[in-house]
């Protein structure tokens, strides 16, 4: 079903807006959430959140990517939830490091700026980038995509995905330097 | 554990990024594995075949005498169908972006800026359906200075033509015209005028959920639309935990109706005596029990001549070596198992589908690219390679191996 029929089931508060949802987005929110949360039943929990989210949001929210959205709130989500487990002290494994993304802009560099500031320089890099790159970068900082299924996703060996992500991470972090962020 | 800033900084990538991210990669068709099950299987007489294909294709179709294959490694490569063009392409996965782009408001078809409309007080929407003309009816009337038609046998209340860009569109009533499911088969026969719109021609017999055992087409439909009416009492199952999602064996009719708006959708009828279909964007499931199912599966496999599979949409690989005089070439050479058998093909960037990959700056399509081309309506070889009804025009790459990915 189309985005736009899924958001008028929505306003329509037809529960099937559910239903649907969970059949075309539902497995790209286990894959975010299972990335962050690593175990399926806590990915599950997260999921389920994400559609009383939707639920709750959608009306009077009339999001123009649904998609987007819907990766957006849980991700969300499966970070916070990530946070609290871990005050659980809980094991987690994850199939990203934080390190490397901390290695490109430290939490101090961030302090002090406008809100979306940084996500505004972020965007623009990201847009001088081929798309080939663009994707891998994203599916694995945003998604939590795993190298190993970004590799088959893309036909791509794992050492490659390795290489265009240290790559690209350098080149972000030259980018912020050059834009001031990363001093 | 304490989480970077900048790993919720990235959670604010723009929409139309992670859209793009998240849409499905596109893949040519990759029949090698049948062929060298086939070539292993018929050994000798493969070779025999090999010599002759040529002659029976006939253009510039040749096999190096030298590399005749013997009954141990058959190296037919791919023969990938374009309708009635048959390419000789190598083993190799071409991978494309597909384009769930989030175009800006120039680089939108008027189609797209008018996916949904409101007519007569009731929203329609459109899948991008052509209704041919001799299933146009009365003019109805005009939407914003576009010409509103009738469809034959069509209620308008449930669809109606719009003329846009000079092709008459299928719009279909939106979901919440309906404040319930149809209950029974006889209820969506009869909501949908099923029985006189329904046309089942195509199916492929499957097995164990996805193992596609062959590609046929109906004589003729007409028992089997007899034994279907004959269920109109069959109830319709709440799936929503999805239980009916592929069945075990079953025949998979594609269904593509300018009347219904409806472009290769599925229907099935498995043995174990459902029917389900995706027809309306729902998924409708109703219990038909497993004599109807079986009388109709018996029909189709006694009452059906052997075809090629057809694709949802056609895709055709290559590098983009020129845009000039209103057209996008492409020439296929790295693709081919023997290069020199290249051929460029054209799209014309008229159509604002095409135009937009190649001008709009963040598409990233350029000459020199590898790249897809997306289509539904054939190749007019006798018109320079005239690629029709292309869709998209996307970068795409070679897959596999340890390529280095330069800085």
């Amino acid at each position: 079903m189309d985005d736009r029929s899924i958001i008028e089931l929505f306003f329509a508060r037809d529960e099937q807006a559910i239903t649907q949802t969970a059949e075309k987005y539902g497995k790209l929110c286990h894959g975010i959430a299972k990335g962050v949360l690593g175990n399926d039943q806590d990915a599950e929990e997260c999921v389920s959140d994400t559609y009383v989210g939707l639920w709750n949001a959608i009306p009077p929210e009339r999001p123009e990517h649904l998609c987007a959205y819907i990766c957006r709130i849980t991700r969300n989500l499966s970070l916070k939830k990530l946070t609290s487990l871990s005050r659980a002290k809980r094991d987690r494994a994850l199939t990203v490091s934080f390190a490397e993304l901390e290695e490109i802009l430290p939490d101090e560099c961030c302090e002090g700026r406008r809100e979306g500031e940084i996500a505004e320089h972020i965007n623009a890099f990201l847009r001088t980038q081929s798309a080939q790159v663009r994707n891998v970068f994203i599916r694995k900082y945003f998604f939590f995509d795993s190298t190993k299924e970004i590799a088959k996703r893309y036909g791509f060996s794992q050492s490659k995905v390795k290489s265009m992500l240290y790559h690209t991470r350098q080149r972000l972090k030259e980018y912020l330097k050059k834009e001031g962020i990363f001093v | 554990m304490k989480i970077p800033k900048f790993v919720h900084t990235l959670g604010q990538i723009d929409d139309d990024l992670i859209a793009s991210a998240a849409a499905p990669t596109v893949r040519v068709a990759r029949p090698w594995a049948k062929w060298a099950i086939l070539a292993a299987s018929l050994g000798v007489v493969v070779l025999a075949g090999v010599i002759a294909l040529p002659m029976l294709l006939g253009g510039n179709h040749k096999l190096p005498t030298d590399e005749l294959p013997t009954t141990e490694a058959l190296p037919l490569g791919n023969v990938v169908s374009f309708g009635d063009l048959d390419r000789h392409y190598k083993d190799q996965d071409v991978v494309g972006q597909e384009g769930a782009f989030a175009w800006p408001e120039q680089y939108k078809t008027t189609l797209e800026k008018h996916h949904y409309i409101i007519w007569s007080l009731r929203e329609y929407l459109t899948n991008t359906v052509p209704v041919r003309s001799e299933h146009l009816g009365d003019r109805l009337g005009d939407y914003l200075g576009y010409e509103v038609r009738a469809i034959k046998g069509v209620d308008p209340e449930q669809a109606i033509a719009v003329k846009i860009d000079g092709v008459y569109y299928n719009y279909r009533r939106s979901a919440e015209y309906y404040s319930d499911q149809p209950a029974t088969l006889g209820e969506l026969f009869d909501r949908y005028h099923l029985s006189e719109l329904l046309e089942l021609d195509r199916f492929s017999v499957v097995e164990n959920k996805f193992d596609v055992k062959g590609y046929y087409a109906l004589t003729d439909d007409a028992y089997i639309l007899e034994v279907l009416a004959s269920c109109r009492d069959a109830k319709m199952i709440d799936d929503t935990e999805m239980r009916y999602d592929t069945p075990n064996d079953y025949l998979s009719f594609t269904i593509s109706s300018d009347r219904l708006g409806v472009h290769k959708v599925v229907l099935y009828i498995s043995k174990d005596g459902y029917f389900k279909t995706n027809l309306f964007a729902y998924s409708y499931v109703y219990e038909i029990g497993t004599e109807a199912a079986g009388k109709m599966i018996d029909y189709a496999m006694a009452n059906s001549t052997e075809k090629a599979a057809e694709p949802y949409e056609y895709r055709l690989a290559g590098t983009l070596i020129k845009v000039e005089d209103g057209y996008a070439y492409i020439d296929d050479s790295i693709m081919c198992t023997d290069p020199d058998q290249g051929m460029i093909f054209r799209v014309s960037t008229e159509d604002l589908r095409i135009r937009r990959w190649l001008e709009y700056e963040h598409a990233g399509v350029d000459v020199g690219d590898l790249v897809v081309v997306t289509f539904r309506g054939g190749i007019a070889v006798e018109d320079g390679n005239l690629i029709l009804d292309a869709r998209s025009i996307v970068e795409a790459h070679l897959s596999g191996g340890d390529a280095y990915v330069p800085e």
